[in-house]
């Protein structure tokens, strides 16, 4: 039986940063996709990104991933979002072109030695003693493996919704697959069913543009990968048209054909991306909706409607969409629709994202219940190190909460079993401010270049980065200025002026004073330090930050340290939860469940009252 | 429940000792198997919530006592389990006796506090209701009963959690501005922001205001009596009690030791402490108790600072200020009897801090407006509604509370970043959340849905 360390089942975002991921560790890799041709396929918006997103992707590159590489590669409109809120919550969001996207990422994963991509579909899984061995395929071959990572987005058992319509497929056009879910359960894997939705594709041409208002990304435009060097992508616009009273009456009154309003959907869909349908019922008062119509790629003719996921019969999508201005005479390449598929509960993996209960198989992406390119990418790259890393008899990598969002999310999803599609939000993490998209390579490229997944030149980049802002720093907070220049620069920005001679890192102190304003009075030039080959922009914030949030910075820090001692307490794995008299019952029940790794994993489990920590704790010394 | 190994506990629920009735109280998955075992009945015999008449046998069947028997169905009980509630004849033998039975049936005794213990775990209660309990159990004085009856019966923990909701309110709007973009949600302005925090901190700051009576009230209150020797402090004691509980003598250092009795002002069980007179002494026995009775006055809540009309006009002023025990106190004129009025008014111009009050410990004069000083100033009247704060622990967790809402407060006018003054909102309502024992971080991110029509 022919075979590989590693098998990836699945091209999606997860797919693909796990299978570069196994490579990169030196892993043979076998990557089974249905269609080859959809590798790295954006299914639902043309956008890469976007809050509490754009930290991830910045993550996933410092830790060697792919996401941010290509998306500066194929992006076509770039913009920071949350400038005016606060400084941990600011992130980069990009328009993609769809198709050069996947054809940027698929060139790339074919020049990779040790990854083979077989198109075919997987029907069982193999096991000798709950270890995995293997796969079967559709056409009854059979693959050897040591590790499996399934990432099979929402293809397993995937049925698609347009109104009263029903078609068995993963996504539109595309086959689903069988098969995977019926063999993860007969291991004893528990499954759910999830649901979510995208908008219609409208053809360019039968919009009355004239009407639309435009919408442009940022004129200094900010890369997502801390190795891109120089960065000038294109910045074509998105246009914006809104919703109004009549659109929402029609919906309002066409709703008994919405497979979600009649009972024919039982998976939960998510919150945060609610159908057009769910937007007029949920919240009658607001006159008017927004729709983003974001083109799928560079010049393209098919026009994305973000906020009109819908999965109302098809002929309702259009009359509605045709009440608004711009529309009246709209088509669409493809109507909105929803889509069910299976989960697995992923409170059954450990933070390396395997099974606790079948060594060797790992789970990244949407089959964790999770939604968005970001979220899956983020999970391939840790599940495909960890593949290679149980294959190479490695420590498996993982992360805390303090350390990113990766961390925040696996975490979250391990302890949570998510009950609707999991979406990464920048209020999920407790440590907000110590997660800035900025400080992502400080805080994990040493840790990516240790795991063996951040190459030497990269790292070399990084620590030339790391040495170049801790010499402004240090820099800033021994210079002083004299009273009189200091003065000037503060009347010149209507603030209170100081009397003695002040160091530049108190005068970073002050909100509106920035590292431009002390170069526009001559305090301070980056040309006195010597650059490294990469955009300035991140290491300027970085400093601007640190020296600004640095009272915030260390209240979180301890905050921190107050919780750590949780987090590095384990819990045995033969541990009896149930035979715990001074927990409750059920703290008792949950913990049993989900049989969490460390006391910090337990005290985040729903239904786990501090008491419980407390209890636990002490029979856990004991 | 009853798949877990929960034992069934057993213990005697009112005082052990010769009384009328006495009620034995079973929780646990086996309660009803044993009482139908102890009454030679079958379990559907019992319903919930009904009393009912039986004889009781030991475990070699001979009849014990015959009492009343009512039976709370889980989850519908103190415990949230199964609970059969004995009452029996009282006396020391009887409930020995239903106990011993309880045991041989696999009953296990229970530990202090267990019942409640059990009651909490099963969320019949929450952390800061568990904790009145055993104040109310406690409680001296009628006072102290209604004051941890409010805290017990989730009055203190509607307010709470009253104060958790706003704040979950509030930073849903501060986190759905962080994580959905400007078109999506509506942002408050910075004046209706501070009008919500101030709300917030004005209740946090009224409950800690009242902690101070609120201790006293169920652990009591310290009242030290100090002052020079032979000025009457142990009749002054004498006459507060109406009894001659002290030795007193004309002898200057008759109480060398510090003599302590319970008394109740206005319902405040009060310590009251007699020392020894404060002066320079080479009688060592004399120089232990003057330390004692330093040592006390560091524990008073009160001192009431006696001097007598021998003595001239003292500063009070100036010995507040030095006192190394910079407490309340109330200047004391003892021997009023013998006070002239010239004299009187030269007492009330010397002290700028509070007006002395004039007594006579031998006639008692004053004492009684004396004892009313006290309790007015040791506790407060409080309005029947008004929730005291009892507990050290609840203290310091509003305190904390506190300090977070003064500095989101202070953020929303100096510039502070909205993801820092979320930081302080969220610290403040964490520190709400340890007072319940209970965390709220979903519920920032689920009240977000239910409020806002987010999503694109």
């Amino acid at each position: 039986m022919s075979g590989y360390d590693v098998i990836v089942v699945g091209g999606g975002h997860a797919g693909v940063e796990a299978a570069l991921a196994a490579a990169r560790l030196g892993c043979s890799v076998g990557l089974i996709t249905i269609d080859s041709h959809s590798i790295a396929r954006m299914s639902c918006n043309p956008a890469i990104g976007g809050l509490a997103k754009g930290h991830l992707v910045r993550e996933i590159d410092a830790l060697g991933g792919f996401m941010g590489v290509a998306a500066d590669s194929t992006g076509i409109q770039f913009k920071m979002l949350n400038k005016s809120k606060g400084r941990a919550v600011w992130s980069p969001r990009a328009q993609i072109d769809k198709r050069a996207y996947e054809a940027f990422v698929q060139k790339h994963l074919t020049s990779i030695r040790n990854v083979d991509i077989l198109q075919s579909e997987v029907k069982d899984i193999l096991l000798t003693r709950q270890n995995v061995s293997g796969v079967v395929l559709s056409s009854g071959e059979t693959l050897s493996c040591r590790s499996l990572v399934l990432t099979c987005g929402t293809f397993l058992n995937g049925l698609i919704h347009v109104g009263a319509r029903k078609i068995h497929a993963g996504r539109m056009g595309e086959e689903a697959s069988d098969g995977i879910t019926e063999s993860l359960v007969s291991l004893g894997l528990r499954s759910g069913r999830l649901k979510t939705g995208t908008p219609p594709r409208l053809n360019r041409e039968t919009i009355n543009w004239s009407a639309m208002k435009k919408i442009y990304g940022d004129h200094d435009p900010r890369p997502f990968s801390f190795s891109t060097q120089t960065f000038s992508p294109p910045n074509e616009p998105c246009h914006i048209v809104n919703t109004h009273p009549l659109v929402h009456e029609l919906i309002l009154n066409n709703l008994h054909l919405s497979p979600i309003y009649c009972g024919e959907i039982k998976g939960v869909g998510p919150r945060y991306c609610p159908s057009i349908e769910d937007k007029v019922v949920r919240f009658p008062d607001k006159a008017s909706h927004h729709i983003f119509l974001e083109p799928e790629w560079s010049g393209s003719n098919q026009i994305y409607t973000n906020g009109f996921s819908t999965s109302l019969p098809e002929a309702v999508q259009l009359a509605a969409l045709q009440l608004i201005p711009g529309f009246e005479k709209v088509s669409f390449f493809r109507p909105g629709y929803a889509i069910e598929y299976d989960f697995f509960f992923p409170s059954q993996l450990s933070g390396a994202l395997q099974s606790k209960d079948v060594s060797g198989l790992f789970l990244a992406g949407q089959i964790n219940g999770t939604s968005g390119y970001e979220e899956a990418a983020a999970q391939g790259l840790v599940a495909g190190a960890n593949a290679a890393n149980l294959v190479l008899d490695r420590e498996p990598l993982s992360f805390s909460r303090d350390q990113c969002y990766i961390g925040v999310l696996i975490d979250d999803l391990v302890t949570k079993d998510t009950r609707e599609p999991y979406r990464m939000f920048t209020a999920r993490a407790e440590f907000r401010l110590l997660l800035r998209h900025t400080n992502a390579d400080l805080r994990l490229s040493e840790i990516g270049h240790q795991a063996g997944l951040v190459p030497d030149a990269s790292y070399e980049l990084f620590l030339k980065k790391a040495s170049l802002l801790s010499s402004i720093l240090s820099d800033l907070s021994q210079t002083a200025a004299s009273a009189a220049t200091t003065n000037q620069l503060l009347s010149s920005v209507l603030e209170s002026t100081v009397n003695g001679s002040t160091t530049l890192s108190t005068l970073l102190k002050r909100p509106v004073v920035s590292l431009n304003l002390l170069q526009d009075f001559g305090l301070f030039n980056t040309a006195s330090f010597p650059l490294p080959p990469m955009p300035l922009q991140d290491v300027l914030d970085e400093v601007e930050t640190s020296i600004k949030y640095a009272g915030y910075i260390k209240q979180q820090q301890i905050q921190v340290a107050r919780l750590k001692r949780n987090d590095q307490t384990t819990i045995p794995r033969s541990f009896d939860f149930l035979s715990c008299r001074s927990l409750s019952s059920e703290a008792r029940e949950k913990l049993s469940l989900i049989r969490p790794e460390t006391l910090g994993q337990a005290s985040r489990i729903s239904g786990v009252s501090p008491s419980d920590v407390a209890a636990l704790s002490v029979l856990l010394v004991s | 429940m009853s798949s877990f190994s929960v034992s069934t506990i057993v213990a005697l629920a009112t005082p052990s000792g010769v009384g009328g009735i006495a009620v034995i109280r079973i929780s646990g998955p086996r309660a009803l198997d044993v009482a139908a075992s102890v009454s030679q009945k079958s379990p559907a015999d019992f319903k919930p919530r009904h009393a009912l008449f039986t004889p009781l046998f030991d475990a070699r069947g001979v009849e014990i006592d015959q009492v009343v028997v009512t039976y709370f169905s889980s989850p519908n009980s103190y415990t949230g389990e199964h609970v059969i509630e004995i009452s029996s004849h009282g006396g020391y033998v009887v409930p020995q006796r239903i106990l011993k039975v309880c045991f041989s049936l696999g009953c296990e005794p229970a530990m202090p506090g267990e019942f409640t213990k059990r009651a909490f775990l099963n969320g019949k209660m929450d952390l800061s209701q568990a904790e009145a309990v055993a104040d109310l159990i406690c409680a001296k004085t009628d006072i102290g009963r209604a004051t941890s009856y409010k805290i017990m019966s989730g009055q203190f923990t509607n307010l709470i959690n009253g104060l958790r909701q706003q704040l979950i309110d509030f930073l849903s709007v501060i986190e759905a501005e962080l994580d959905f973009e400007p078109t999506e949600v509506p942002a408050l302005s910075a004046k209706e922001r501070l009008k919500c925090l101030e709300g917030v901190h004005g209740t946090v700051s009224g409950l800690l205001s009242t902690y101070e009576t609120g201790r006293r009230i169920i652990h009591g209150a310290i009242v030290v009596i100090i002052g020079s020797p032979n000025v009457g402090k142990s009749s002054l004691l004498n006459a507060i009690l109406s009894e001659e509980r002290v030795i007193v003598s004309t002898t200057p250092g008759t109480t060398r030791d510090a003599i302590e009795v319970q008394y109740q002002i206005n319902g405040l069980p009060v310590q009251i402490i007699d020392t020894a007179g404060i002066h320079e002494t080479e009688d060592t026995i004399e120089a232990r108790g003057l330390s004692i009775a330093r040592s006390f006055m560091d524990k008073a809540d009160l001192l009431l600072w006696v001097h007598d009309n021998t003595t001239p006009a003292p500063d009070f002023s100036f010995n507040l200020q030095t006192s190394p025990y910079g407490h309340t106190f109330i200047p004391v004129i003892n021997k009023v009897d013998l006070i002239s009025p010239q004299q009187k008014r030269l007492y009330i111009k010397s002290s700028s801090h509070m007006s002395p009050l004039f007594v006579s410990a031998l006639t008692g004069a004053g004492i009684a407006d004396l004892v009313d000083a006290v309790g007015n100033l040791l506790a407060p009247a409080s309005t029947d509604s008004e929730i005291l704060l009892t507990n050290a622990r609840h203290y310091e967790c509003l305190s904390r509370c506190s300090e977070s809402l003064h500095l989101a407060s202070a953020g929303l006018n100096d510039g502070t970043p909205l993801d820092a003054l979320a930081l302080h909102v969220r610290t403040s309502l964490s520190s709400l959340d340890s007072i319940l024992g209970v965390t709220s971080s979903d519920d920032i991110i689920n009240n977000i849905f239910s409020t806002f029509c987010v999503g694109k």
